[in-house]
């Protein structure tokens, strides 16, 4: 595949798959220029792993993972940034209703394992078999990863959903 | 009727899809970036190359060079067995990320167990750090919702008994105390050799504090990358410029030392450095440079004389405090890429002729421990490693092991349950003073 034509797939793709990585980025950290900055990441491995990917089916589950382990790879990386700049990029504000700001809050607040099950399943809507491949994990740990993200986010934000839930 | 997984669905989507970051991007750009990561790649594959022929082709010369000396047998090794009491109050003090912030002590065989202080449940804190005498311990606290700036920063020092219980808190409250933006906001603060004074670094400024009279002097112009007090002296010696923020890279600066006594600050030779370790008699200063600096480890004595060459090219690093002198005073331990992603090895020097000692990574339980930090236990015989793990291509946890520098396949895990990490990065000398002394 030419370099030329490569380009144009992958700026195809990323014009489809860019909002709902951020998105992804976004509820894993809960942060948005550490959002931009896992996209960014997760898209320049994505650029260079490319050749091989593009010919396989497995080009979602990659995208989500590296997405997942670069989030890993920031917690783990805390003095260290190294990125590519973009140019004329300039980051967003933050969330400013209460009620997304504490949801955001209170996935921050999940150990990271249980934030990554409780985005790939009800963010994606990956299935627990699903889920469990593509964070490496058992489908059991999915489960009780994500019915303990689950309770926790329902206590802490109780008082925000009361009257949506008696609606 | 929606069941519980719809309702989360719900919720998550609501919160961010009509963000506007999700939107606002340019698809040119990612392209661009990406052309640029693939050329650097490519670069970097063919000098491995070229490195890996170069090495082939010496090799080869020597096997055909005729008769050479064999060489020398490694003494057999003593087995050591880690003395976490020789030298030691028992315990190392760690700080967990989780919650913001906590701090905890840790020692074989017991689980981590929080440090209970009055006025931490409603404060997140930080940098434990161990008095000389081992017998208070010292951390940087904030309160919940106050920022730094709006005067909330205090250093808390603890006495604590040998069955880890803490007294009453002696708090020295730090008025105007503020960090590099993108920093850890905790104030860390390292000890004086005569338990007294204390050094932290703020925004553009070292903070020496006098904790018996909660007296504080500021140095002004000032953004360290590195801390150290001499042993034996009342002198801190100050390097390295961490720039304005967490984006900018680290550079080496003239080695500064201020003196309590003179309140002076004079220069050490015309050393430039960002990262030092002392030698335990006080009498000799290792160090490294910044970012754009050759990767060597270099010595000079105290008075700024008599630089020269330990180690050439000791490799990247992505992690670690910089070099660090075991207490014992023959070796000295450094971080090192291996050249896979971030996973470093550490890299023991021989101070007498600059050879080395590679510990890889230690593995329990088919885990390997990938060192965030690496510091000394107060005797030298043994690394303290805050490290990340990794089962296969998994990802694991994280946690603090011990390390015997002389056998590091004996590895003790002393805790595997918190997270050790993330507040050293802006305060890279916090770590040395983990492991309490006795």
């Amino acid at each position: 595949m030419g370099a030329a034509k490569q380009d144009e797939e992958f700026a195809e793709y990323v014009a489809g798959s860019r909002p709902a990585l951020w998105r992804s980025a976004y509820l894993l950290c809960g942060n948005v220029a550490q959002a931009d900055d896992l996209v960014q990441s997760a898209l320049l491995k994505l650029y260079v792993a490319w050749p091989r990917l593009v010919r396989g089916d497995r080009l979602d589950g990659y995208t989500r993972r590296i997405i997942a382990n670069a989030h890993i790879d920031e917690l783990r990386r805390p003095w260290r940034r190294e990125t590519e700049p973009l140019e004329g990029h300039e980051p967003v504000m933050e969330v400013t209703n209460d009620e997304h700001s504490a949801l955001i809050r209170a996935l921050k607040a999940l150990p990271v394992g249980q934030r990554r099950v409780v985005v790939l399943r009800h963010y994606w809507g990956l299935s627990v078999a699903e889920t469990a491949t593509d964070l490496g994990i058992s489908e059991g740990s999915v489960k009780s990863q994500c019915a303990i993200g689950l309770h926790k986010l329902e206590a802490a934000l109780a008082s925000h959903y009361r009257s949506e839930d008696r609606a | 009727m929606s069941t519980p997984e719809d309702v989360w669905s719900t919720r998550l989507r609501a919160a961010v899809d009509d963000h506007p970051g999700a939107v606002a991007f340019d698809v040119s750009s990612y392209v661009a970036a990406g052309r640029k990561r693939a050329l650097r790649n490519r670069a970097a594959a063919v000098l491995a190359t070229v490195a890996a022929v170069a090495m082939v082709a010496a090799g080869a010369a020597l096997a055909t060079g005729g008769a050479r000396s064999e060489a020398p047998q490694p003494a057999p090794s003593v087995p050591s067995v880690p003395t976490f009491r020789v030298g030691t109050n028992g315990w190392v003090a760690v700080d967990a990320w989780q919650g913001g912030g906590q701090v905890y002590l840790v020692r074989p065989g017991e689980d981590a167990r929080r440090l209970d202080v009055a006025g931490s449940d409603a404060s997140t804190d930080a940098c434990p750090a161990w008095s000389p005498d081992g017998e208070r311990l010292m951390f940087g606290r904030l309160g919940a919702s106050s920022e730094p700036s709006s005067g909330g920063a205090e250093l808390v020092i603890v006495p604590v008994d040998q069955s880890g219980a803490a007294g009453k808190p002696t708090v020295i409250a730090l008025d105007g105390f503020d960090v590099l933006p993108g920093h850890d906001a905790h104030p860390c603060g390292i000890w004086a050799p005569d338990g007294r004074w204390v050094a932290l670094a703020g925004t553009g400024e070292v903070w020496v504090v006098d904790t018996q009279a909660g007296a504080i002097r500021r140095l002004p112009d000032l953004r360290p990358s590195d801390l150290e007090w001499r042993p034996g002296t009342d002198e801190l010696a100050i390097v390295g410029d961490m720039g304005t923020s967490r984006a900018a890279r680290t550079l080496s600066t003239p080695v500064s030392v201020y003196s309590v006594s003179t309140d002076e600050l004079r220069q050490l030779g015309a050393v430039e450095a960002a990262h030092i370790t002392w030698s335990p008699d006080g009498a000799t200063l290792a160090y490294t440079g910044g970012e754009t600096d050759p990767p060597d480890l270099s010595l000079v004595d105290s008075d700024g004389a008599n630089e020269r060459l330990l180690v050439a090219e000791t490799g990247g690093n992505l992690h670690g405090i910089g070099p660090v002198w075991s207490p014992t005073g023959d070796r000295i331990a450094y971080q090192r890429l291996t050249g896979q992603g971030e996973r470093h090895e550490v890299v023991l020097a021989n101070v007498a002729d600059g050879t080395e000692t590679v510990i890889a990574a230690p593995e329990t339980d088919g885990e390997m421990w990938w060192p965030f930090t690496v510091s000394w236990s107060p005797d030298g015989t043994t690394l303290l490693y805050a490290a990340w793990t990794e089962d296969g291509e998994a990802p694991g946890t994280a946690g603090v092991i011990a390390v015997p520098a002389d056998e590091p396949t004996n590895v003790t895990v002393l805790t595997d349950t918190i997270d050790p990490v993330p507040n050293y990065y802006s305060h890279q000398w916090a770590p040395s003073q983990m492991w309490g002394r006795q």
